[in-house]
Order: structure tokens, then sequence, then C-alpha cells
């Protein structure tokens, strides 16, 4: 068998072409994934900006850098930004780049689904940013209570911004974590049973199913408040039956999963990674698999706590608290696996292993501050303070962000072929590390001093003002760590040394594949007899009648859910145009209902729908998923 | 540990997926349900999240509705017309399973049918309800209208597949690897039973109770 030309054959059905038309029109999930994960970055830069613009106006007190509305501007943009524009799908990005080389997968199960997914989450973000031009900025915060979103007190467009782009983003999600469950599920690599799967996969379905009930309910909440906004409905007002507990019962029980959702696919990297880098398998698989699935399932029953001082009854308040420490169970078990993990291995401190050590001492810091207002008195005292962005960042950077990096570290070689320079790793590193600290550590002390969140100036003679100096301080030196790795992402990925297919050693599907990848993924699709393929004795692209090579079209093989039997042959698509001309369709009716034009909705929607026809219409080459 | 050696696991695998297995196998139709089924997931969880609120302002309410409840003539009358397109569908479905293509399409049309006059019979009752409360006018009105209007829009849907199914393949075929009819009869079927879920949450009770 010529191994070349086999190769050039599988390339010729796999690639896109290299010119607009392939940019615009590829299916492929490596490029979507980069994709994903360079927006992603970008939101962060973004949101990270108006974090610094906030902690100027903060440093001292009465200061006037920013007026108390564009404050609010810039802290709901910072918010927004940060929690949905670029934790979410910073995270799927990495599925999506992962999944399908780590299943031993020739592409996710829809691709055409996936290209409308990342198109969609593009142009919501663009929609969001719109409204920075024509100075018309939500200013409600990320949660955006009523009454103060309804048009009454919050008049102009932005909060209708907000709520349109986020239904917009939904679209996005939902779409992506039904992607990623149908391609779990059904394209599985032969030998692939549940047991042996790697545990992103296991986060990426926990999410994924999350994903679909919390997000529609986000859309229900946003939707509300768009129909009051504009045509005048009446579903938060108390004088006329309503309720406005409402918005915060139904965004809650969105927005509590979400933050999981941020955060069970950044575990599940760094579960991918500590193994690695501690030479040996995780301790612990099946209680670590548990813990996060029961982190995902718990998830939904503990919203209320975000709602303590709302004055509910204290029975309902007291079952939020109990759940909300259970919770904090799972997430110990996964600790525990982590350490037990490097204590029976031999650790290597790459800057993969550095970042994911930063990423377990501030995780275990925001966790536990995170049990602590879950008890009800201990919250009443502290809600609405500043200890509570400082848990948040604490969770947030530390099991988002620093894991995010770890992740880039440890997959960067793999997705550009070339290594990322140690040295200046490890200087960005202490840059962030002891930066965020800096930063938020003093947070927790403002709060307890009782220094409120979400102000934008505080009164001198309080003795605040040297520990908000050195939050802004640490901000910036946290920024310029950030900085410091950008530059070398940047210059090592066009000048760092050849990478190699398996740099690290690692034990997972996707090490087996070249540095970058081919189009195609690997050769054959592989056999899989243990959880950890590239450790193991077998041989996993064994096919000397090459029967798994599957070069007559774009196919990839579907398996059993348990045990990954081969089950049938899937065909996949072509490249296609229809999912960004529908995404674009999309932003037309979030445009048209913005200005209230509805004839032009209809329009738009009519559009839409040929465009759906356009993309499921039976065509000569290929398959329309 | 295994009693099964990691050798033997191996070969065992290898066996599942020799050559003579792979060549052997059918082309996969079952994306497209998967699909379905978990955006019909998606979409169920649109409705609990309605009924929720519905439930939540109910519960807090001095009087619920506060005004005179809805008719339920045109509801019940509903109810029949999408109940009987399910079973028109359902025998089309066992139709095309024995061959009779024809039989599918014609069940599709009457799917169709049964969309439009759910359609005109939805918008009768809102306009015989608007005299009774509006939208604007309190919370009731809100989410009565809202409710069932998202449903309406689920139906509307529901018609595009049915068009769709109407001018593709019904079963899977090399060009269009899934089973139109069935997915989009699967919707249907999910269409009504939200139909039910709102008719006996929303539409009955305020009866019962009154």
């Amino acid at each position: 068998m010529n191994t070349a030309a086999v190769s050039a054959r599988l390339t010729g059905l796999w690639e896109s072409p290299h010119n607009l038309w392939g940019v615009l029109t590829t299916v492929d999930h490596k490029t979507l994934g980069k994709r994903y994960i360079f927006t992603a970055i970008a939101f962060l830069v973004i949101g990270g900006i108006e974090a610094l613009l906030m902690r100027i106006q903060l440093a001292q007190a009465n200061l006037q850098v920013l007026n108390p509305e564009t404050y609010d501007q810039v802290f709901t943009m910072h918010g927004s930004t940060m929690i949905y524009w670029y934790a979410g799908p910073v995270l799927s990005g990495f599925s999506v780049y992962l999944i399908p080389l780590m299943i031993g997968a020739r592409d996710m199960a829809m691709p055409r689904l996936n290209a409308f997914s990342y198109w969609v989450y593009l142009f919501s973000g663009i929609f969001l940013y719109v409204s920075l031009p024509v100075a018309q900025m939500p200013h409600a915060g990320w949660f955006a209570y009523v009454p103060y979103t309804e048009r009454q007190y919050s008049p102009g467009l932005g909060m209708d911004f907000w709520a349109i782009s986020l239904i917009f983003f939904t679209i996005s999600q939902t779409a992506g974590a039904i992607n990623f469950l149908v391609t779990i599920y059904r394209h599985r690599a032969p030998g692939m049973s549940l047991n042996r799967m790697p545990i992103l996969a296991y986060s990426t379905t926990t999410v994924s199913v999350l994903s679909i009930i919390s997000m529609t309910t986000l859309v229900v909440a946003c939707s509300f408040l768009i129909l009051d906004r504009y045509w005048g409905f009446r579903f938060f007002d108390p004088e006329l039956s309503g309720n406005p507990l409402l918005w915060q019962q139904l965004f809650w029980f969105f927005a509590h999963p979400w933050v999981y959702i941020i955060f069970l696919p950044a575990t599940g990297m760094i579960s991918m990674i500590i193994p690695v880098f501690s030479r040996r398998p995780i301790t612990g698989y099946t209680y670590v698999v548990l813990a996060t699935v029961l982190t995902g399932l718990v998830g939904f029953g503990v919203w209320v706590h975000h709602m303590f001082a709302t004055g509910m009854s204290s029975m309902s308040m007291s079952y939020f608290a109990a759940a909300s420490m259970t919770i904090s169970i799972f997430s110990t078990i996964q600790v525990f696996a982590w350490l037990a993990t490097m204590y029976h291995g031999r650790v290597v401190l790459a800057p993969p292993m550095v970042f994911a050590l930063g990423f377990l001492s501030l995780f275990i810091i925001g966790g536990l501050t995170g049990t602590l207002t879950a008890l009800l008195p201990f919250d009443w005292q502290l809600t609405d303070s500043y200890w509570v962005p400082a848990h948040i960042h604490y969770v947030i950077i530390g099991a988002n962000v620093f894991p995010v990096f770890a992740g880039l570290y440890y997959w960067l070689p793999k997705m550009t072929g070339r290594m990322m320079n140690a040295r200046t790793a490890h200087v960005s590193f202490w840059l962030m590390f002891i930066g965020f600290n800096a930063a938020f550590f003093p947070m927790m002390l403002l709060g307890l001093q009782g220094m409120e969140r979400r102000l934008y100036t505080y009164p001198a003679g309080l003795g605040w003002q040297s520990e908000n100096l050195a939050i802004t301080v640490g901000a910036y030196i946290f920024a310029i760590g950030v900085l410091v790795s950008f530059i070398n992402f940047y210059v090592s990925s066009k000048r760092g040394p050849i990478a190699g297919p398996n740099p690290w050693n690692a034990d997972t599907l996707e090490w087996s594949t070249a540095s970058p990848p081919d189009p195609y993924g690997s050769l054959h699709i592989p056999t899989i007899a243990s959880r950890h393929p590239l450790w193991d004795a077998h041989e996993e692209e064994h096919d000397p009648e090459g029967a798994r090579i599957l070069d007559s079209e774009r196919l990839t093989i579907s398996t059993t859910a348990l045990d990954a039997i081969p089950i049938a042959i899937a065909r996949m698509p072509t490249d296609s145009i229809f999912p960004l001309l529908l995404a674009l369709g999309l932003a037309g009716v979030a445009t048209a209902v913005l200005l209230n034009s509805l004839w032009w909705a209809a329009g738009a929607v009519a559009v839409c729908i040929l465009f759906a026809f356009g993309w499921m219409w039976p065509s000569n080459e290929g398959q329309a998923a | 540990m295994s009693a099964i050696s990691e050798e033997a696991i191996g070969r065992e695998v290898e066996a599942e997926a020799s050559a003579e297995v792979i060549r052997n196998l059918p082309w996969d139709a079952s994306r497209g349900t998967w699909g379905m089924w978990l955006f019909i997931l998606s979409e169920v969880w649109i409705f609990l999240g309605l009924l929720f609120a519905y439930y939540y302002m109910a519960y807090h309410a001095v009087s619920w509705p506060p005004e005179e409840a809805p008719s339920l003539t045109i509801p019940y009358i509903i109810t029949g017309v999408l109940i009987a397109s399910c079973v028109v569908l359902e025998a089309g479905r066992r139709a095309l399973m024995g061959g009779n293509r024809a039989a599918a399409k014609i069940a599709l049309a009457i799917g169709l049918l049964a969309g439009a006059v759910y359609i005109w019979l939805e918008v009768a009752s809102f306009r015989k309800y608007l005299s009774v409360v509006t939208p604007q006018q309190d919370s009731y009105g809100s989410i009565y209208y809202t409710i069932f209007t998202v449903h309406g829009a689920h139906l509307v849907i529901g018609m595009l597949l049915f068009i769709y199914a109407l001018l593709v393949p019904l079963e899977p075929t090399a060009r269009a690897p899934y089973r139109a009819y069935y997915n989009t009869a699967l919707y249907w079927y999910f269409a009504t039973f939200t139909w039910i879920l709102i008719f006996c949450v929303v539409d009955v009770p305020p009866h019962i109770y009154r």
C-alpha cells in the first residue's frame, strides 16, 4: 500500500481550498476549532481592556475617569463579554478541535452545523459590540435584573442589544451541544467503549446536556424582556400580577449551569494534562468521571443561591444551600484525584503543568470561598460586597483562564507544529499568578470590610484606597503576564522548534497524528484497546487490508454508543456556503428586531428559510449535515 | 485488574473492526434522528420554562386568571385536529415501511393541511380573546399569548419540515442519508405533545377551579 498516494487521495477529499471561498465554506473541525479559540481570545482581550479601564476608575476614591453611566456600561460589557463570549466558546473551541481527533473520528457528526455554530457565535459577538460605536451599550450587568432593565428605566437600545445578542448566541451554543453529543456517542473509534473514553469527552458531554437544557431558559427570559421592552408586555410588573423575581428565577436557572459549562471542560483539559506530566494515568478515572457528571446534574439544583437576599422562605433557601455545599464534594473528588496522580507519579514542570498547578491552587481558594457563601448567614453578610467578585474571579480565572493557558501551551505544538518557548512561559506564569493574587486577594479583604460591588467609586477615609490601588496594580501585572504569553504563542508558532507528532509523550489519540494534523486526521480509523492508546502495546492503526482507510468519499465510521462496535459508515458533507449564509440571515433577523422593523424581520426569516432549504438540499456530491 | 489481557482485548477489537466487517457495514442514517431528538429536547425545555413562568405567576397572584378564562371550544377542536394528524402520520409511516411512498406523501400533505387549520383556528381564538384581555393589560395576558404564539411558531416550523419532506427522498439515500419522513413525523408528534401539555396546564384548569 502506497502511503503517500493514499494520503494524497484523502487530502484531496478532506482539504478545503486555500482561498477566500475555502475560508468561507470550510467545515473542517480543526480550522473551526482554531477560529473559535482565536475569536474567544480576542473577546478575552476586549473584556480585559474593559477591566483595566474599570480598575483605573477604582484605583483611588472619588475619581472621575469614568462617569457613573459609562462605568456601568463598561462593567456590563466586561462581564458579558468574558462570561458569555470568551469563557464558554474558548472551551468549545478546544473541544471542537480535539474531540474528533481524540475519539478517532475524521470530523464532528454534523460538520456544516459546526461551521454554522462558529459563524453565529462570531456574529452574535459583533452584534453586541455594534452597541459601542453607536454609544448604546447595555448598562445593567451581565445579569440584567428587572425592573431596572425595563424600557421605563433603561431607555435606548442598550438592553435590546444585550438581550437579542444573547438569544443569537444561544443558537450557537445549543447547535454545538447537539453536535458534540451525536459525535461522541456515534463516532468513537472501534473499541473506544465508554470506559476508555478521554475525560475531556465526558466533560464535553456533560456541558452539552447542560447547554441544551439551560440555554433555552435564557431564551425564555430574554424573550420576556424583549416583549416587555418592545411591545409593552407585563411579565415582571407586580401591580399587574407579574413578578420581578421571575426574571431572576429564569436567569439563574440558566446562569448557574452556565458557570459549570465554563468550568467543567477546563477541568477535563486538566485531567488530560496532569497525567501526562505526572508520567502516569489519572488516579480514580471512574470517580473523576462521576464527579464531572454529578457536578453537572446537581448544578441544576442550586440556582437560588444567587438569590439568597431576595426574601424567599428559609425552608426553600436552606435546600439550595445544602445542595450548594454538596456540589463542593464533587469538585473535591476531582482535586484529590489530581493530587493523587501527581503524588504517585513523577512530575515534570513543563509549561502546561505549571499552569495546571496554578489552576489547582487558585481553584481550591475559589472553591473554598464559594462553600462559605453557600452558608446563608455568611452570604447575607457578604452578598453584593467585594467578596463575591473575589470568589467569581478565583474560580473563573483560576479554573477557566489558567486551564486555557495550560491547554494552549499543551496543544499549540499540535496545532502549529512548533514548541512554545518554556522560559517565556514561566515568566508569563509568574506574572499572571502574582498579578492575579495581588488583584483579587485584597478584594476578599475589602468585602469583609464592607465595600460594595458594582459601584463606580467609593468615598475616601474608609481605609479602602490602598487595597484598591494594589488591586489595580495587580490587574495590570496580570495583563502584562497575559501579553507575554501571547507574544510567546505568536513568535514560537512561527520560529519555535519543530514539535513532531508527540512532543510530550502523551497517551491520547490526538498525539498519533502529525503536527499540525493532516486534513483527514489519521490515515486509518484507529482501533482502541485501552484508555491510553499511545502508552499501551496495541497497534491502533494496524489495518493490513486497508479497510479502515475509507478513501472513496468523505467517510468515517459510526459505532454503538456503549461499546463502540462498528455499526455503519457515515457519509460526511462537503464544504458549503450555506452555514455562513444562514448565520448572516439570522443576523439580519436580529438587526430587524432590534430596530423594531417587523416586516424586515419577516423578510429576513423568509430568506433564512430559503437558506436552510439550500443547506439541506440533497446534492450531487456530499451530504447535508 | 481484569483477567482478560490487553492483547486479548486488542485482538477482539480488531476482529470487531476487521476488513470484512467494515466492508459490509450499511450506510449511517441515524445522525439526523439523533439530532432531531436532541433538538426536540431543547424545544421541550422552552415550553417547560414558559410553563414554569406561568405557574410562578399563578402562585404569586391574588386571582388567576385575573379575568375570564378563554373558552375551551376552539382548543378542543385544535386538540382533535392535531391528534388526528398524528394518527394519519403514523399510518403514513407504516405505509412507508411497507414501500408505499405515495401514501406517505399524502400523509405529509394532510399534516400540512392540519397545520394550516390549526393556525386559522388559533388566530380565530386569539381574536375572540383579545376583546377580553390583551397582552399589555396584565401578566396573564402576556404569558397566555406568548405561550400559544410560541407553540404556533413551532407548528409553522413543523409545516416547513412537511414541505421539505415532500420535496426530498423520504427514506435514506446516498445523497440524503437521513430519514426525512420519520424525523419530520417525530417533530410533529412533539408539537402535538406540547399542545396537549399546554392545553392541560393553561386552558383547562381555570375552568375546573372556577
